[in-house]
């Protein structure tokens, strides 16, 4: 399969052109940044939690199609996620990107199905899972507060 | 179009260049990054390793005799390109990187007091701006820059804004590796003699494409990496002014840089031991040679003018290309062979990864450039660099490899 059709599926050139979830929250419960030091791309990861839950999120920030897609379509999955659950799902997208690993998402998450093609591009694997990243020490820093 | 060079001869003499990548033939065009080598300096450096391996200034043996025979000789090759009237001022460090930080450390640090002022551009690589944060934070000192004029170029009619009386060192690039200006040397360097400041030149991006007259240029420094002229990673040459390197403290200490240890103390070697310590990059300096023979029998004036020639066959081409964006001052005689540009709507690293699968190398982000991204308010570009192997066919098939980059993204670029 060719590149273009492998990591630049529709979904996420759709994401990146019109990214979800952007603008800010009012009174955010922890904000987290994220840097790809070796391109400069930049993402914040704005959490509202309440009742163990991600109430709202927002991401913004700049990057390429990969980046901004993939935090786009992250956001749109875990609002209204249980923390438990929004952490399960970081570490099964990880594994997909990262290891490779054959994970199933529910229907109503099947964009995130689109980034399967980054593992074989190394080099933007770090794309990929920069928002989940900072989304993944957001969690950790408000588990500590 | 036209060309001085016969490049395609040269090709041959690079087997990297006949490889495949992504199942198609490669198309370099990131030797601003780092440049191919020829066979010739590949097997000089095996034939080191297999036939001449020993250390250097130590060895009571022919072996090492002819290693540091052939060290030397590096040297004074390198004194000859640059027209350095004494090799023992030309030191091999690692790369034109750690040759800045030798000068902000050892110069820096012996001769900068709290006020003094460091004078850079806004184009610099950050290897030519770090180096100075970190000894002006030491020392108290003040960076300042030389702005950029609308056309990408330096200001130099705004030079007397940013040169005073506390000016200590002005230091500037050669040529921009991320827009390929080439800067008015001689002009910065005689305001900086008339301000009683020293020059630093880094010429990461000039000694491979330029030909360089340290005498010509009168600058106190000049730095400059062997990996992207032709040779091996891992060497760099500081040129100094003898007086100025001699008066300099030691930069790394340990074995070859000493004269003599006592059990309290020491005295540093003279030049150019005192700023090489410890065993150096032997087979690469030795390989340098060869890339130096290689550059200097092709001709750097020619080098130079086929890139221009390549230049200027790129803009005109790219030019076609609908939304594009090209960065880069308009005056082609100022510019080396370098072309900055991006795809409206487009990140320029998805354009290096559709490239990529074109068998297309170039280099996309910040360039090591990050104050030039945010000054012209973006993240970064899509660089295309070319040297002396590369012909119009490169071009052109960078210029069929971004139609389909707008294929891909063809909603989001404005025609």
């Amino acid at each position: 399969m060719a590149l273009s059709e492998d990591l630049y599926k529709e979904v996420i050139i759709q994401h990146s052109q019109s990214p979800s979830h952007r603008g800010h929250l009012s009174h955010p419960s922890v904000v987290e940044e994220g840097l790809n030091r070796s391109c400069g791309d930049q993402v914040e990861v704005e959490l509202f939690i309440e009742a163990g839950r991600i109430q709202e999120i927002r991401v913004n920030g700049r990057g390429c199609s990969i980046s901004t897609a993939s935090g786009s379509v992250m956001a749109e999955a875990v609002e209204g996620m249980e923390l438990a659950q929004a952490s399960k799902l970081i570490d099964q997208f990880k594994s997909m990107i990262v290891e490779g690993g054959a994970v199933e998402f529910p229907e109503e998450l099947e964009d995130l199905e689109a980034f399967k093609g980054v593992q074989r591009y190394p080099v933007r694997v770090k794309c990929a899972t920069l928002s989940w990243n900072a989304l993944e020490q957001a969690l950790q820093r408000a588990a500590g507060n | 179009m036209g060309s001085l060079l016969d490049y395609r001869a040269i090709r041959e003499d690079f087997p990297i260049l006949s490889t495949r990548m992504n199942g198609r033939p490669l198309v370099f065009l990131d030797s601003a990054a780092s440049s191919q080598k020829p066979q010739r300096v590949i097997d000089a450096f095996n034939d080191y390793y297999r036939c001449r391996n020993a250390n250097i200034h130590r060895g009571a043996y022919r072996l090492s005799y002819e290693a540091t025979d052939l060290y030397e000789t590096t040297r004074r090759r390198v004194a000859h390109l640059l027209n350095a009237p004494h090799p023992e001022s030309c030191v091999f460090t690692r790369n034109a990187t750690e040759s800045i930080n030798l000068v902000a450390r050892s110069w820096g640090e012996a001769n900068l007091e709290e006020g003094d002022e460091i004078l850079v551009s806004e184009l610099e690589h950050h290897s030519n701006l770090v180096p100075w944060f970190m000894v002006a934070q030491r020392c108290g000192a003040r960076i300042r820059h030389i702005p950029l004029t609308a056309d990408y170029q330096l200001d130099l009619s705004r030079l007397d804004e940013v040169i005073n009386a506390r000016t200590r060192i002005i230091a500037v690039q050669h040529m921009s590796n991320a827009l390929g200006v080439i800067h008015d040397l001689k002009r910065i360097g005689a305001r900086a003699r008339s301000a009683g400041a020293l020059f630093l030149i880094d010429g990461a991006q000039g000694a491979s494409h330029l030909r360089v007259d340290v005498q010509d240029l009168d600058c106190d420094f000049y730095a400059l990496s062997a990996h992207k002229m032709l040779g091996p990673t891992g060497v760099g040459v500081l040129y100094g002014k003898r007086e100025l390197m001699e008066a300099m403290p030691p930069f790394l200490g340990g074995g070859d840089m000493i004269l003599t240890v006592w059990k309290d103390g020491f005295k540093p070697a003279p030049l150019p031991n005192k700023f090489e310590a410890g065993t150096p990059n032997i087979a690469g300096v030795v390989a340098f040679a060869i890339a130096l023979d290689y550059l200097e029998k092709v001709g750097l004036e020619r080098i130079h003018q086929h890139e221009a020639a390549l230049l200027s066959y790129a803009v005109e081409e790219l030019s076609r290309v609908p939304g594009l964006t090209l960065y880069g001052t308009s005056d082609l005689s100022v510019r080396g062979g370098v072309v900055s540009f991006n795809v409206d709507g487009v990140h320029a690293h998805d354009v290096g990864t559709i490239l990529d699968e074109e068998g297309i190398a170039i280099r996309a982000g910040h360039h090591c450039c990050e104050p030039l991204m945010r000054l012209l308010d973006i993240p970064g570009t899509a660089r295309a660099s070319f040297y002396m192997y590369n012909g119009p066919e490169d071009v052109d098939a960078l210029v069929r490899a971004l139609h389909k980059v707008r294929d891909i993204f063809r909603s989001a670029v404005k025609s």
